[in-house]
C-alpha cells in the first residue's frame, strides 16, 4: 500500500495537509491508502490544475518565490526545500501547493474546482509585483503542434481551441487581466433584460477534439478560409499513457491523464521551451542604453507586431483608451499617451510586472515594442497572446528581424531542468 | 509633418535607421542596419591624439568632438553622424567641430582605444540636415577637409545625408556617396524612401539633447516627451522599491531618476547650465504628483533640491506613493506651465 493521506476526489474545496512529496504526488496519482486494494471502480484520480507562474530572469537581490507568494498575501508552509503550501490563512489547509522548478519558474499545484482556484491565482500574480503568468502564445502552440505532431501516433486523440473576440470593436467591458474568463461573457449577457439591446461585435470561439491525422489534415485549411483559427489558445498534448495535457495560453495546464508524473514532465518540457525562447529574445531584445565615460553605448531591437489589416480607426481608439484608462487592463501596461502623428500613439510606459519600463508605438497597421534591459521577455509573450486573442488573429511577429517563429523553433534538449528534485 | 530640420528628430530617426527590424514591415526603414551598420554609442567623446592637435592649433578645431550617433560596421567601417538643423560655413564656429570629427574620423584607432598595430579602420563623417541644406554642408565639410589636409594632416571622407519630406513618404539623398565604401556608395547613390506617408515621428528613445538649438515648439514637444520619460523612471523606481521594517525612510534621488530618464547620459550632462533647469522642473513635476490630494492613506514627505525623501509607516503607505505617481501626468505638467497644448486623449 502506498501513502497515508486521505481518500481523493475529483473536485476538493481544499488539499489535503500531508507531510512529504512522495504523500502528495502520490495523492496526485490517485494512489491512496487502504483503498486501492478495494473497490477500484470507486477510485477517483483527483483533476491536478497546474497554473505556471514565471519570476523573473536574474538578480541577486530578488525575493525567493517563496518570498513572493509571501508578498502576495499567500501563507506558505514548506513541505520541502522547493515544495510549499499554499493557504489563505495561518494553519489552514492549502489550496495548492508551489514547486520551484528553477530559478525563473514555478507551478502551482491544485485539485480544487476552477471557477474556485482561478481567482486566487489571480489574486496571487496580481498582488506581486515579481510574478507574472507563462503566456503561451501562438508560436508557442506552432511549435508544440509539431512536437505533437512529431511525438504522437495519428490515433491519438488532440485538442485544440481557437479564440478570437474582436471585444474593441464596440464599448464595453473589458477583461481584467486577459485571463480566461469564469464563465461565458455571452451567457452573462443572456441572463440580463431580454429588452436590453447588446452592441454586437465579431467573436469566434471554437474547439477541435479529433485523431491527430483529422486535425492534421484540415487545420490548413480552415486557417485559409478563417482567420481566427490562427489564435490558438488551448492545445492537449496526447500523454505518453491515456488521455493528455491541456495547455491553455494564460499558463494553466489541466492534466486529463492517467498519470501526474507524466504530466510534470510535460510542464517541464513546455517550461523549458519556453524559458529558452524567453531569454533568447531577451538577448536579441533588450535594449541597452549604458551611459558612462565613452558616451551612450547601445544595443537591442525592438519587437513588432504587424496586423493583416490596419485597424479601423475607431477600433485603435478604443484599444489605446482601454488600455490607458483603466490601470488594471488585460495588457497589464500603463503609461501617458502622446501623439506621435497620424493614428500613432507613443508612451513611455510601464509593465506592472516587476515595474520595468517599456517603450511602446500604437499605430493602425502595428505596435512597436522596445525592452530596456531588465525588462522580462515574459512581456513579449503577454502582448503577443492578448493581441492575437483581441485585436488580430493573425498578427505577425517580429523578434528583430527574426519572425518570432525563428525564435521560437528549437526542440528543448532533454535532460535534467535546472533546480528541484527529480522524481 | 516631420520636423526634418530639427536635431533632435533627426538624432531619433538616425537610431532608427540603425534598428535591426525588418526592413519591409518595420515604418522606418533601417537602411543604414541594412548596408551592415549598427549602432556603436552616442554622444562618445573621440579625443584626438596631442600630435594633431598641436600641428591643427593654427585652425578652429574642437580637441575632442563628440558625434551625435557612431555607427559601426564589423569593427572595420564607421559612420561618424552629427546632427544639424542647417549648414554653416567654414568660417562659422560650428566648422571646430567639423575640423575635430574629420581629423578623428581618419584614424579611430586612437579615439577608440584600438590596437595601434592594425591599420586604421575606414571612418566617414557624414552630417544629417534637411535635403535642401545637404549639398551646401557637404561643400563646407570639403572646404574644411581642404585646410586640414593643407596642413599635412589625415583626413576623412565626408558626406552629407539630405532629408526630404515627399508627396509619397520620407527620403534621404546621399551627397558624396562616391566616398563611402564601393558598395555601400552603390546602395546610396539613389535617393532612398525611408518612410512612406503618412508621416510619423519616430519613437523619441532620446527624446531630450542639452544645448541644441530648437524652435519654441520643438522644445516644448522634446521636454513633453522628457517629462514622460522622467514619470516612466520614477515609477519604476518607486514600483521596485523593497522595505521591509516600517517606519522606513525611502528616498527618491532626483539623480537616480534623471540617469535612468536620460538612459545615463545625466552623468555627461551635469555640467551644462540648461540641466539646472531640467533638475527643477523634475523636481516640481514629482512634488506635485505628491501635493496633489486623493483618497489614499496620507504620507509623509519632503523634497529638496537633490531628492525627495518619504517617511513611510506601512506598506500601504508605499503603496500611495506608487499610486501618486501612477495618476500623475506629464500633460498635467505642461498644461501647468501653460506652454503646452494638451494632447486630445483620451480619443474622443
Amino acid at each position: 500500500m502506498r501513502g497515508m493521506g486521505p481518500e481523493p476526489t475529483a473536485e476538493s474545496l481544499s488539499m489535503p495537509r500531508l507531510p512529504s512529496r512522495e504523500e502528495y504526488w502520490d495523492y496526485f496519482e490517485g494512489w491512496q491508502s487502504g483503498a486501492w486494494s478495494a473497490d477500484i471502480r470507486s477510485h477517483r484520480t483527483p483533476v491536478v490544475k497546474s497554473f505556471l507562474v514565471e519570476t523573473v530572469r536574474t538578480g541577486d537581490k530578488n525575493p525567493t518565490p517563496q518570498e513572493m507568494l509571501r508578498q502576495a498575501g499567500a501563507f506558505v508552509e514548506p513541505v520541502d526545500d522547493t515544495l510549499f503550501r499554499v493557504a489563505s490563512a495561518p494553519g489552514a489547509d492549502p489550496w495548492a501547493l508551489a514547486e520551484v522548478i528553477d530559478h525563473r519558474f514555478f507551478a502551482l499545484y491544485t485539485t480544487l474546482p476552477v471557477k474556485d482556484v482561478r481567482p486566487r491565482v489571480r489574486a496571487l500574480v496580481d498582488g506581486c509585483v515579481w510574478l507574472d503568468r507563462v503566456w503561451i502564445s501562438r508560436p508557442v502552440f506552432e511549435q508544440l503542434w509539431e512536437h505533437v505532431k512529431a511525438r504522437c501516433a495519428p490515433h491519438r486523440y488532440v485538442k485544440l481551441s481557437f479564440e478570437y473576440d474582436a471585444r474593441y470593436e464596440v464599448e464595453g467591458r473589458e477583461p481584467n487581466d486577459g485571463c480566461q474568463p469564469e464563465s461565458d461573457p455571452d451567457e452573462e449577457a443572456d441572463e440580463r433584460s431580454q429588452d436590453t439591446a447588446l452592441p454586437e461585435r465579431r467573436s469566434a470561439r471554437c474547439t477541435l477534439l479529433d485523431r491527430l491525422r483529422e486535425v492534421q489534415e484540415k487545420i490548413d485549411r480552415l486557417r485559409d478560409i478563417y482567420r481566427p483559427f490562427h489564435s490558438i489558445i488551448q492545445l492537449r498534448i496526447p500523454a505518453s499513457g491515456r488521455g493528455g495535457h491541456d495547455f491553455y495560453f494564460d499558463g494553466q495546464v489541466t492534466n486529463r491523464s492517467d498519470s501526474f508524473a507524466d504530466h510534470r514532465q510535460q510542464l517541464s518540457y513546455v517550461l523549458e521551451l519556453y524559458r529558452r525562447t524567453t531569454e533568447k529574445a531577451e538577448d536579441i531584445l533588450w535594449t541597452r542604453l549604458d551611459g558612462g565615460p565613452e558616451g551612450l553605448l547601445a544595443q537591442g531591437a525592438p519587437v513588432l507586431m504587424q496586423f493583416a489589416e490596419p485597424l479601423p480607426e475607431d477600433v485603435f481608439k478604443r484599444w489605446v483608451n482601454s488600455i490607458f484608462r483603466r490601470r488594471n487592463n488585460a495588457f497589464r501596461l500603463w503609461g501617458h499617451p502622446i501623439e506621435g502623428g497620424p493614428d500613432t500613439v507613443h508612451v513611455y510606459g510601464i509593465d506592472r510586472h516587476l515595474w520595468q519600463r517599456i517603450y511602446l508605438e500604437f499605430a493602425r497597421g502595428h505596435l512597436l515594442a522596445f525592452l530596456p534591459e531588465g525588462t522580462c521577455g515574459n512581456t513579449v509573450h503577454r502582448l503577443v497572446t492578448n493581441v492575437q486573442r483581441l485585436i488580430d488573429p493573425a498578427v505577425k511577429v517580429w523578434i528583430g528581424n527574426l519572425p518570432y517563429e525563428a525564435v521560437v523553433a528549437t526542440e528543448p534538449r532533454p535532460g535534467r531542468v535546472d533546480g528541484g528534485p527529480r522524481r | 509633418m516631420v520636423p526634418v530640420d530639427d536635431p533632435v528628430y533627426q538624432l531619433n530617426l538616425v537610431l532608427h535607421f540603425l534598428m535591426k527590424a525588418p526592413p519591409e514591415a518595420v515604418p522606418i526603414r533601417p537602411f543604414l542596419w541594412e548596408l551592415g551598420f549598427a549602432l556603436d554609442s552616442v554622444d562618445r567623446s573621440l579625443p584626438l591624439p596631442p600630435a594633431v592637435q598641436m600641428v591643427a592649433a593654427s585652425l578652429d578645431v574642437t580637441n575632442q568632438p563628440s558625434p551625435d550617433v557612431l555607427a559601426s560596421r564589423e569593427a572595420n567601417a564607421y559612420l561618424i553622424i552629427e546632427c544639424k538643423g542647417s549648414s554653416f560655413g567654414p568660417e562659422s564656429g560650428t566648422a571646430g567641430q567639423a575640423r575635430g570629427l574629420i581629423l578623428a574620423a581618419a584614424d579611430l584607432r586612437g579615439p577608440l582605444a584600438m590596437a595601434t598595430d592594425r591599420p586604421p579602420p575606414y571612418g566617414c563623417v557624414a552630417y544629417v540636415l534637411p535635403e535642401g541644406d545637404a549639398e551646401r554642408m557637404r561643400q563646407t565639410l570639403l572646404r574644411v577637409r581642404e585646410q586640414l589636409q593643407d596642413l599635412g594632416l589625415a583626413v576623412s571622407p565626408v558626406c552629407s545625408l539630405g532629408l526630404e519630406v515627399g508627396e509619397d513618404g520620407l527620403y534621404v539623398t546621399c551627397h558624396g556617396s562616391h566616398e563611402l565604401p564601393e558598395d555601400t556608395g552603390r546602395k546610396l547613390a539613389v535617393r532612398l524612401r525611408v518612410q512612406r506617408a503618412p508621416l510619423t515621428r519616430p519613437f523619441y528613445l532620446l527624446p531630450w539633447l542639452p544645448s541644441v538649438q530648437q524652435r519654441p515648439e520643438e522644445k516644448q514637444y522634446c521636454l513633453r516627451r522628457f517629462l514622460a520619460a522622467v514619470w516612466q523612471a520614477a515609477l519604476s523606481i518607486v514600483g521596485q522599491a523593497r522595505l521591509e521594517c516600517w517606519p522606513a525612510d525611502f528616498v527618491l534621488s532626483l539623480d537616480e531618476v534623471l540617469v535612468k530618464a536620460t538612459h545615463g547620459l545625466w552623468e555627461r550632462w551635469r555640467s551644462r547650465n540648461d540641466v539646472t533647469s531640467v533638475r527643477r522642473r523634475t523636481r516640481e513635476f514629482l512634488s506635485r504628483a505628491f501635493r496633489k490630494e486623493r483618497d489614499l492613506p496620507p504620507f509623509e514627505w519632503a523634497a529638496d533640491g537633490n531628492s525627495i525623501t518619504f517617511r513611510l509607516s506601512s506598506a500601504e503607505e508605499l503603496v500611495a506613493v506608487r499610486t501618486c505617481l501612477e495618476t500623475a501626468s506629464p500633460a498635467e505638467q505642461a498644461e501647468h506651465e501653460g506652454q503646452d497644448r494638451q494632447l486630445q486623449f483620451p480619443f474622443n
